[in-house]
């Protein structure tokens, strides 16, 4: 692809805003002396470190050849990502018995093999499996039933 | 005689009926994840995390162990009987144990992997034993600053070892140092980059980071690999390697179990290098080179010793020094960190129990793998028929079912699924998560000892440098990033990955 490496400049933009972003929050606390580090000494080291190291894989991708990103496979990462933000949103208040087999259905589509049938049996059978193994048996303190089922 | 004595106090310690069912559980469990591809040990190890805090220190640390090394049993199995490693460490186990399968000696083959792991089990168990006590008694002479140098060395060291660009790798263990920072300053009590969330206070919850990095991620770096298998059940055969196999395999296991045994000791060792490197001597060494791949059986002995020996002998530096040197041994540390145990040379002394009670279970779970998983193949087979579309979702309710009954605190998730995006992003760009969570585990306890180190020299920097310990575990250090960088050994070290199968 290219006399560009994409996966070395994105890399080493990321690394350097990474760092940019501690250097400059690191500015609201005291640097310090090295015989009485602040808080910011330590992180303060290491971000202009990570800095420098970002730099020179941002260059060295500019200069040399290397493999592009690809695509992004967006759907899968919005069903398996949305659906562990769909778990913490949602087990306070439905509990395992509603929010395991939704969190199942919604991820079971990330795959392209995905068939409506499957889906719904593992959402079932795993529903019922955590609560049996978590809930009862290792008695992990996660509602069953949540706030709204009245649990 | 004293080591005998220690010896006895860890069999008695694990030859408990609670001890050995957990025991147990670890190598079945260990096994079972090592058949299933896509789910690798430190995935699996980080969603038990939660549930080993009920547990004593002592079988928690048991049961880990067994999942680490049945991990290298179950791999060797798939790979052998459909060409398919459950485990990175046996990918090379695949290359000649398939091509045994297909000639119709499956049942050769998988008995030599089980024969070579258990030998190798048991020396680098012994080795362990031996090493482990003079390695903490220096350890235990340690001052900050040495401790200090010791920690930059293993996570250079670590990076050496790891695979793809070292700048990178080494960017990753910077990063993991800077994420270990947010949350309160031990020494001012200020808060650092918490933005006054207050569930940052106390730092990014290790277990939800790693459980982002490796279980989340790597769904999604399943899912972009996911592809119609069609399992195929074949003909094991007689189980017994024939007499003339028995002797071909002697030279390869010991090699296999010495080289092991050494790689894993270095940090950013462990079972994958081990096994590469173990098929790469004995194919330079071999009189017909060209056999390999073609059903080798000295291909299989070789590499499935030296991944068990490396698996085991991993533990030292993390037993002794309290410094990991893979994914797998963080974990660990994390695991003991959370049973309020500072892992270090001073283990052994305060904690003799816990760390003589591992070392013995490690010798009794592969007597049990060896004895259960032979019986067992039929078993694990057809677990093999159980396609990833079913798998992972019940790793994501698994992951966030363990991630929520960590604190009961629902941000817990979100950092997890937070990780999950962020690790995937970077094995998109070639950064491999390991590194860092070696860096995000050690960076607070880093960050101590530079600031004792340097109230000690009274902010005099050369203090690392005067003090002869440190210095040379500082010139290591350098010689290592000098020879990482040298181009003849980095074209060697890409060589050293390649033998992966089309």
């Amino acid at each position: 692809m290219g006399t560009r490496s994409s996966r070395d400049i994105a890399a080493g933009l990321l690394f350097l805003v990474v760092a940019l972003a501690f250097l400059w929050f690191a500015q609201n606390h005291a640097f310090g002396r090295p015989n009485r580090m602040g808080p910011a000494f330590f992180p303060s080291v290491l971000a202009i470190l990570l800095g420098i190291m970002g730099t020179a894989i941002l260059v060295r991708g500019l200069r040399a050849e290397g493999q592009a990103i690809g695509p992004w496979p967006w759907r899968a990462m919005l069903l398996v990502l949305g659906a562990g933000v769909l778990f913490g949103l949602t087990i306070r208040s439905f509990g395992l018995i509603a929010t395991v087999p939704a969190v199942v259905l919604v991820s079971s589509f990330a795959s392209r093999q995905a068939r409506p049938t499957t889906s719904l049996i593992l959402a079932l059978v795993l529903g019922l499996f955590s609560i049996l193994v978590f809930a009862y048996g290792l008695g992990l303190p996660i509602p069953v039933f949540g706030r709204w089922l009245g649990g | 005689m004293e080591l005998l004595g220690d010896i006895g106090l860890g069999l008695s310690v694990v030859l408990t009926p609670l001890n050995l069912g957990w025991c147990l559980i670890g190598v079945l469990l260990g096994t079972l994840i090592g058949v299933l591809p896509g789910l690798g040990p430190a995935a699996t190890i980080a969603m038990l995390l939660p549930v080993t805090f009920g547990l004593p220190a002592v079988s928690s640390l048991i049961m880990l162990a067994g999942i680490y090394y049945g991990a290298q049993y179950g791999g060797s199995t798939t790979a052998i009987l459909i060409n398919l490693p459950g485990e990175t460490s046996s990918v090379v186990t695949a290359l000649d144990g398939y091509q045994m399968a297909r000639k119709g000696r499956a049942g050769a083959a998988l008995a030599t992997a089980a024969i070579g792991s258990f030998f190798a089990g048991t020396i680098a168990t012994a080795l362990v034993a031996f090493l482990a006590p003079p390695l903490a008694a220096v350890a235990l002479r340690f001052g900050a600053a040495e401790y200090f140098a010791l920690m930059v060395l293993g996570l250079v060291a670590s990076v050496a070892l790891a695979r793809g660009s070292v700048l990178k790798a080494v960017a990753m263990v910077v990063l993991g140092l800077l994420l270990g920072t947010v949350g309160t300053d031990v020494n001012s009590g200020e808060q650092r980059f918490t933005f006054g969330i207050p569930e940052l206070a106390e730092g990014i919850n290790f277990v939800a980071l790693a459980m982002g990095m490796f279980g989340i991620a790597e769904i999604l770096t399943n899912l972009d690999h996911e592809a119609t298998r069609t399992p195929l059940t074949r003909v094991i055969g007689s189980l017994l390697p024939s007499r003339a196999e028995m002797r071909r395999i002697v030279g390869p296991i010991l090699r296999g179990t010495g080289l092991g045994s050494l790689l894993g000791i270095l940090p950013g060792g462990g079972a994958v290098l081990a096994a590469f490197a173990a098929y790469a001597l004995e194919k330079k060494i071999s009189r017909t080179p060209s056999e390999f791949g073609k059903g080798a059986i000295e291909g299989v002995a070789a590499p499935e010793a030296a991944n068990n020996a490396g698996a085991q002998t991993s533990f030292i530096p993390m037993l002794t020094l309290g410094i990991p040197s893979n994914p797998v041994m963080a974990l660990m540390v994390g695991a003991l960190t959370i049973q309020g145990i500072q892992p270090g040379p001073q283990v052994m002394t305060e904690q003799p129990e816990l760390f003589w009670g591992v070392i013995a279970s490690m010798w009794i779970g592969n007597l049990f793998l060896i004895v259960l998983n032979l019986p067992l193949i039929g078993l694990w087979v057809r677990l093999l028929t159980i396609p990833y579309r079913l798998l992972y979702p019940a790793i994501l309710v698994f992951c966030c079912v363990g991630v929520l009954s960590l604190n009961n605190l629902p941000s817990d998730v979100f950092v997890m699924i937070l990780f999950g995006l962020v690790g995937y992003v970077l094995v998109r760009l070639d950064c491999e998560p390991a590194p860092l969570l070696l860096g995000f585990i050690l960076g607070p306890m880093m960050e101590e000892y530079l600031r004792r180190a340097l109230i000690l020299a009274r902010g005099d920097m050369t203090t690392f440098l005067t003090r002869p310990i440190s210095l040379a575990l500082l010139l290591l250090t350098l010689a290592i990033i000098v020879v990482l960088t040298l181009p003849a050994i980095r074209a060697k070290r890409e060589e050293a990955f390649e033998e992966t199968p089309a």
